[in-house]
C-alpha cells in the first residue's frame, strides 16, 4: 500500500507532501491543476525514463520517495532480501535526477538500478494510465491473473520450480553424454589392457622363479650329457673307472702282510674314498633317473617370459614394474564404471522429474480450465453491468506442442475481447474496448482497466 | 473483478472513465470502491459519480502568483467535497440547486 509520496522540484510543485490511506481514493481537479502530476512522479520512484523537462524551472534537480507499506506483500519481501536491500515492514523507493541527465535511484537508502526500481514497482503497484505499465496487454499478466483468480498461484509456482529442477538436471546429463562417446573409448581400452594383463602372473618374485627355471631348462640337455660322462668315470668304464681303480689299489693293499703304519692310513683313507666314490655314483644315477627333458614347458617359460616382457614395453615400464601398473589402471577404470553408474542415476533422475513436472503441469491445466470459464463468465457478467451488451471477454489457452516444457506449464493464457458479437477476437482489441468505455480515440500507449 | 484477486494492492486508475455516462460511472464508482474494501485504489477522475464513490477526495489545484506556479493537493472534507463535487457537476458556476445535487450525490454514494 502506498503510504506517501514525497515530491521536490518537480513539474509545478517545489515540495509536495501527501499521505495516502487504503480504500480507494478520488483524486479530482480542473484540467490542467496537475491532477495526473502525483501519478507521473509516482511513475518516476518507479524507474519511468526521467525526462529533464520535468524539472521544476530554475532548479537543478528533482527528487521523488514514495513509501509503501509491503507487510503483505511477500512477493516484494522475498524480491528484496534475494537482492539484499533491507526487508521491513516499510518499503522507501527514491528517485534523483538532475538537468545534466544524471539519474539515481534508491531502495530503503541503498543505491539500485532503475530496472530495480522498476521491477520492485512492478510488485507493489499497477497503474493504469499513460504510463508504459500496460501489464494487461501482457500474456503473462493474463496467466498470472487467471492463476490468482484459480488459486492456482502455488501450484504454478510448484510447476516453474519443478520445471527449473528439470531443466538443470537435463543440462547436466546431455552435458555428460556428449562427452560419453570419449569415455566409453577410453573405458573399452582399458578394460582390454586390464584383462590382458590380468592374464599373466605379474608378481616380482613369479618373474624371478620363471627367469631361474628358463636358465635350468635351456642348459638340461647339457646336464644329462655331463651327468653320463660322470657315471662312465665313476662307475662304468669297464676297468678304467674310478670304483674299480680304487677296488684294485685296496685289493693290494689287503695282501699286505706288515703294513707300515702310513700305508694302514692309506688303506683306511682309499675304503672311505670307495664309499664317497659309491655314494657320488647314486646321485648321479638319480639325478640322471629323475630328469625327464621337457622341451614344452621350457617354450611354455620362454613364451611366457617373452609376453612379459612385450607388455613391459607396450607400457613402457620394467618388466618387474607392471603389477603396479595394472593397479593403477584398474582404479581409473574403476572411477570410469562409477561414473557410467552416475549417468544412469541421472538419467533417473531426469524422468522423475520429467514425470513430476508433467503431473504438475497437468494439474495446473485442467485449474486453469475449469478457472478460464468461471472467470470469463464473471468477467462478462461485469461488463454487462457496465452496459457493455455485445462485448465478450474469451479466455483463450492454446497448449503447447507435446513435450514442450516450459517454466509457465503446458499452455500460454490469453484473453481476448470481441466489442460486438461479430468483430473476431484478438488481443488488440482490448483497447477497442477500452475505447468504447471511454470513448476516447485509440491512444495504444494506453492500458486497460481490469474491471 | 480480476483486480480483486490481484496480489498487487495498489492499483492505480489515470482517468480510465473519461467520456462515460452518468449511470455507467456511477457503476464503475462503486466497483472501484469494492476494489478498494480490498486493497488500495488511488482513481484520478473527471468523474463526479466516481469521485462520490471514494473513501477519501484529494484535490488538485494550482496557484498562480506573479513568478511562478504551483501545484498544490489536499484532502477535503465533507463540505469542501460537496462543493468540488458541484464544481464537477455544474462547470465554474456552482448554483445552489447543483450543490445540493452533489450532497445528495455524495449521501447515495456513501450509503
Amino acid at each position: 500500500m502506498l503510504l506517501s509520496i514525497n515530491i521536490n522540484n518537480y513539474t509545478l510543485v517545489e515540495t509536495l507532501e501527501i499521505e495516502f490511506s487504503g480504500g480507494t481514493t478520488a483524486i479530482t481537479g480542473e484540467t490542467g491543476a496537475g491532477k495526473s502530476l502525483v501519478l507521473d512522479a509516482l511513475g518516476m520512484a518507479l524507474g519511468d525514463r526521467a525526462d529533464t523537462g520535468t524539472i521544476r524551472h530554475g532548479k537543478d534537480r528533482a527528487e521523488i520517495t514514495a513509501t509503501f507499506a509491503i507487510d503483505t506483500i511477500e512477493d516484494a519481501k522475498a524480491w528484496l532480501s534475494n537482492h539484499d536491500f533491507s526487508a521491513d515492514g516499510e518499503c522507501i523507493l527514491r528517485r534523483v535526477y538532475t538537468v545534466e541527465g544524471r539519474s539515481r535511484g534508491y531502495i530503503n537508502g541503498q543505491s539500485c538500478t532503475m530496472q530495480q526500481l522498476q521491477q520492485l514497482g512492478d510488485m507493489l503497484s499497477d497503474i493504469h494510465s499513460q504510463h508504459e505499465h500496460q501489464s494487461l496487454l501482457r500474456r503473462e499478466t493474463h496467466r498470472r491473473l487467471l492463476d490468482e483468480y484459480t488459486n492456482a498461484t502455488d501450484l504454478a509456482s510448484q510447476v516453474a520450480s519443478n520445471f527449473r529442477d528439470w531443466h538443470a538436471a537435463h543440462k547436466k546429463l546431455t552435458g555428460l553424454l556428449e562427452r560419453s562417446d570419449e569415455l566409453t573409448a577410453r573405458k573399452d581400452l582399458l578394460l582390454f589392457q586390464v584383462n590382458e594383463l590380468k592374464q599373466t602372473d605379474l608378481e616380482p618374485t613369479s618373474l624371478a622363479k620363471l627367469e631361474i627355471e628358463q636358465q635350468t631348462l635351456a642348459n638340461a640337455e647339457q646336464i644329462l650329457q655331463d651327468s653320463h660322462s660322470l657315471l662312465a668315470i665313476c662307475d662304468q668304464n669297464e676297468g678304467a673307472n674310478v670304483r674299480d681303480s680304487l677296488n684294485r689299489a685296496l685289493s693290494i693293499l689287503t695282501g699286505l702282510k706288515h703294513k707300515p703304519e702310513a700305508l694302514s692310513n692309506a688303506e683306511e683313507l682309499l675304503q672311505g674314498g670307495l664309499i664317497q666314490i659309491e655314494e657320488a655314483t647314486r646321485e648321479i644315477e638319480n639325478h640322471i633317473d629323475r630328469f625327464e627333458a621337457d622341451p614344452q614347458r621350457l617354450a611354455l617359460v620362454e613364451e611366457q617370459l617373452a609376453l612379459i616382457f612385450q607388455l613391459a614395453r607396450k607400457h613402457r615400464v620394467n618388466a618387474d614394474q607392471l603389477s603396479e601398473t595394472l593397479n593403477v589402471l584398474e582404479s581409473e577404470l574403476q572411477g570410469l564404471q562409477d561414473g557410467g553408474e552416475s549417468i544412469d542415476a541421472l538419467q533417473q533422475q531426469v524422468t522423475d522429474l520429467a514425470m513430476h513436472y508433467e503431473d504438475l503441469a497437468q494439474k495446473l491445466s485442467a485449474a486453469r480450465q475449469q478457472g478460464s470459464t468461471i472467470m470469463a463468465a464473471g468477467i462478462n457478467e461485469q461488463l454487462q453491468r457496465l452496459s457493455m451488451e455485445g462485448a465478450e471477454l474469451l479466455i483463450q489457452l492454446s497448449p503447447l506442442d507435446p513435450g514442450e516444457y516450459r517454466a509457465s506449464g503446458f499452455e500460454e493464457v490469453e484473453f481476448l475481447l470481441a466489442t460486438n458479437p461479430d468483430a473476431a477476437q484478438s488481443p488488440r482489441q482490448n483497447c477497442l474496448w477500452w475505447r468504447a468505455i471511454s470513448g476516447q480515440s485509440g491512444d495504444s500507449s494506453r492500458g486497460c482497466s481490469p474491471f | 473483478m480480476a483486480a480483486a484477486h490481484s496480489k498487487i494492492p495498489t492499483l492505480i486508475f489515470d482517468e480510465v472513465d473519461v467520456g462515460i455516462g452518468g449511470s455507467t460511472a456511477d457503476i464503475v464508482g462503486q466497483l472501484l470502491k469494492q476494489l478498494g474494501d480490498r486493497g488500495q485504489v488511488i482513481s484520478v477522475t473527471h468523474q463526479p459519480q466516481v469521485a462520490a464513490h471514494a473513501h477519501h477526495h484529494y484535490l488538485a489545484s494550482k496557484v498562480i502568483d506573479t513568478n511562478s506556479a504551483e501545484s498544490l493537493m489536499v484532502p477535503l472534507d465533507r463540505s469542501q467535497r460537496v462543493e468540488e463535487l458541484a464544481r464537477m457537476l455544474g462547470g465554474a458556476q456552482v448554483t445552489e440547486q447543483t450543490r445540493s445535487h452533489a450532497s445528495e450525490l455524495l449521501s447515495l454514494a456513501s450509503s
